[in-house]
């Protein structure tokens, strides 16, 4: 069977800055993976790759056995490959119903405008934000923002959903609500890839955890033993802290 | 629509339909350069308000209008096909241009569609054979009464700035206005949620350089003679700019209002300091902008209507 999602030996450079240096993985159907790594390890750069806006130097990425690696951003979205961006990208002046219309009228192709604001209404009472559709998005607060990012990417209507640290500058109990709302689209059967710091969130919500260090995939396993692997503990916490944990167990 | 924005587009297009029989000749020839100007107002406002692309080039697509109208109308053809072929032309270098500029983006897009009409003006001045060059160029003369001439240009003019607000407004409530509405507000995120940027874009920049050229070539016509230094003028790229501003970037009827108050002022400020004309029109058109960012457009209007209605 093909992968949802394929990776073979991926790399991109930036001038003589290897960002990312033969990556290979893939992803299956409905599964929720973690993609974790100090920071400057490239995972933004990773989510760059695969959604063409920064497009890989080397390597192969395959979409259901279909190469998508020469693709632009438009048609990897229209794909069914959606994205949510680590700085929130709203179109300020428009109000928060009209950015979700522009994911399910373009990715989506839903060609009548009234339908593409009745499915934008939808997502926008999944997420919680229909009392706000018609306030401009530059209103928002920032945990609104980020409904915002995971309602236009639900418009898109994808089954893969990249996600580039949703909870990044909320508060727990915010946290909490955005983790409920990723485990409700999982349950729609997206998959979903998510870049997140916070390990607490990453083992409680992915069966599988990718590392990435200096551009490299250095660990991909299940969340259980990702956290004790040492090179993974070395990435973040340096050589000592390892060989002391290794002591240890 | 409501009833009374009906009943005023009714008395408003009325009033137009029959100025040639209220009023003269200079009134003609005034109504008709604003009408030209509203045209390129509207023409700059689909990829300077829509998209945001600080567009710096209308005078190259209205000198090649011009140029490619009058040439082929100096050259025996009707005038109608002339308009055409103008059109046609503007078309295409919009699209080969758009194709190559729509990559910049920013100062470097107004910078490289600034210098455009000054390239064509240099090619016009050297393709002697066809263009007559630096002596300008003689349009065949109609033999018609200057009466008749004005009222004809004025119609045409007329129905060119009805086709253009038309097509604006259709852009506007269209999945094409919705994408350069997406695009002037975060260029990267409009990629991402799936709208094809580029060409988007393309068409935007198609549909402004097709308007110039045809103003270009009606505008030919009505003068009879033309010559690169006229229709290249870098104020067909800076008017319809400071129009658009003025009545309101972005919006539908904005670049129209822009177009009527700018040459109201024009006029009025002319007849009344001669001397010091453009200072005091620069002047009131910085505090104009100054006080009214968004354009004459966005004084209270609804306000108004709603007055007007309970009253």
């Amino acid at each position: 069977m093909t992968a949802l999602l394929q990776l073979k030996n991926v790399s991109r450079s930036f001038g003589g800055v290897r960002a990312i240096h033969n990556v290979s993985l893939t992803l299956e159907p409905g599964q929720i993976v973690g993609l974790i790594g100090p920071n400057g390890a490239g995972k933004s750069t990773l989510v760059n790759i695969i959604t063409g806006v920064h497009p890989a130097s080397s390597g192969e990425i395959l979409h259901k056995g279909e190469p998508i690696q020469r693709l632009k951003p438009f048609q990897i979205s229209a794909r069914g490959i959606a994205r949510t961006f680590q700085v929130v990208q709203p179109f300020p002046a428009m109000t928060v119903v009209e950015n979700v219309m522009a994911g399910a009228m373009f990715a989506a192709g839903i060609a009548s405008m009234d339908e593409a604001r009745r499915a934008a209404m939808e997502h926008l009472a999944f997420t919680g934000l229909a009392d706000h559709a018609d306030r401009p998005a530059e209103q928002l607060t920032l945990a609104y923002r980020k409904r915002l990012e995971l309602a236009k990417g639900l418009a898109m209507n994808p089954h893969i959903l990249l996600l580039d640290e949703v909870n990044a500058g909320l508060n727990t109990a915010e946290v909490e609500q955005a983790l409920a709302l990723i485990r409700a689209i999982a349950a729609r059967g997206i998959s979903i890839v998510i870049i997140e710091h916070l390990l607490k969130v990453v083992t409680g919500l992915c069966s599988r955890i990718i590392v990435l260090h200096h551009g490299e995939l250095i660990a991909d396993d299940p969340a259980a033993d990702v956290i004790r692997d040492p090179r993974v503990i070395e990435a973040y916490l340096g050589s000592r802290f390892a060989e002391r944990q290794m002591v240890r167990q | 629509m409501t009833r009374q924005q009906l009943l005023l587009t009714v008395i408003i297009a009325a009033a137009l339909l029959a100025l040639p029989l209220i009023g003269n000749n200079y009134m003609l020839r005034l109504a008709t350069t604003t009408l030209m100007y509203a045209v390129l107002a509207m023409a700059w406002n689909v990829v300077g308000g829509f998209a945001g692309y600080p567009l710096f080039g209308i005078a190259a697509f209205f000198g090649l209008g011009a140029y490619s109208g009058a040439v082929v109308q100096s050259s025996g053809y009707p005038i109608a096909l002339a308009w055409l072929f103008a059109v046609v032309i503007g078309t295409i270098f919009a699209i080969v241009l758009g194709f190559i500029l729509l990559r910049l983006r920013g100062h470097a897009f107004a910078i490289a569609t600034l210098v455009i009409a000054e390239v064509l003006r240099e090619l016009t001045n050297g393709w002697t054979d066809v263009t007559g060059g630096g002596m300008g160029l003689n349009l065949p003369f109609f033999g018609w009464s200057p009466t008749a001439l004005a009222v004809f240009f004025f119609y045409v003019m007329l129905a060119l700035a009805a086709i253009t607000l038309v097509t604006t407004w259709i852009v506007a409530n269209n999945r094409l206005g919705f994408a350069l509405n997406c695009i002037r507000q975060n260029e990267d995120a409009a990629n991402i949620v799936g709208i094809d940027t580029t060409r988007y874009k393309i068409i935007a920049f198609t549909l402004s350089g097709a308007f110039a050229a045809a103003a270009g070539a009606i505008y030919a016509s009505w003068t009879g003679y033309i010559e690169p230094s006229d229709v290249y003028d870098v104020l067909f790229s800076i008017k319809p700019i400071i129009m658009a501003l003025l009545g309101g970037m972005g919006t539908v009827l904005g670049p129209v209002i822009g177009a009527v108050a700018f040459l109201a002022l024009d006029e009025i400020v002319w007849r009344n300091f001669l001397q010091l004309h453009t200072g005091v029109l620069g002047f009131l058109i910085v505090v104009l902008i100054l006080f009214l960012p968004s354009g004459l457009s966005s004084i209270g209007l609804h306000r108004f209507w709603r007055k007007a209605a309970s009253a």
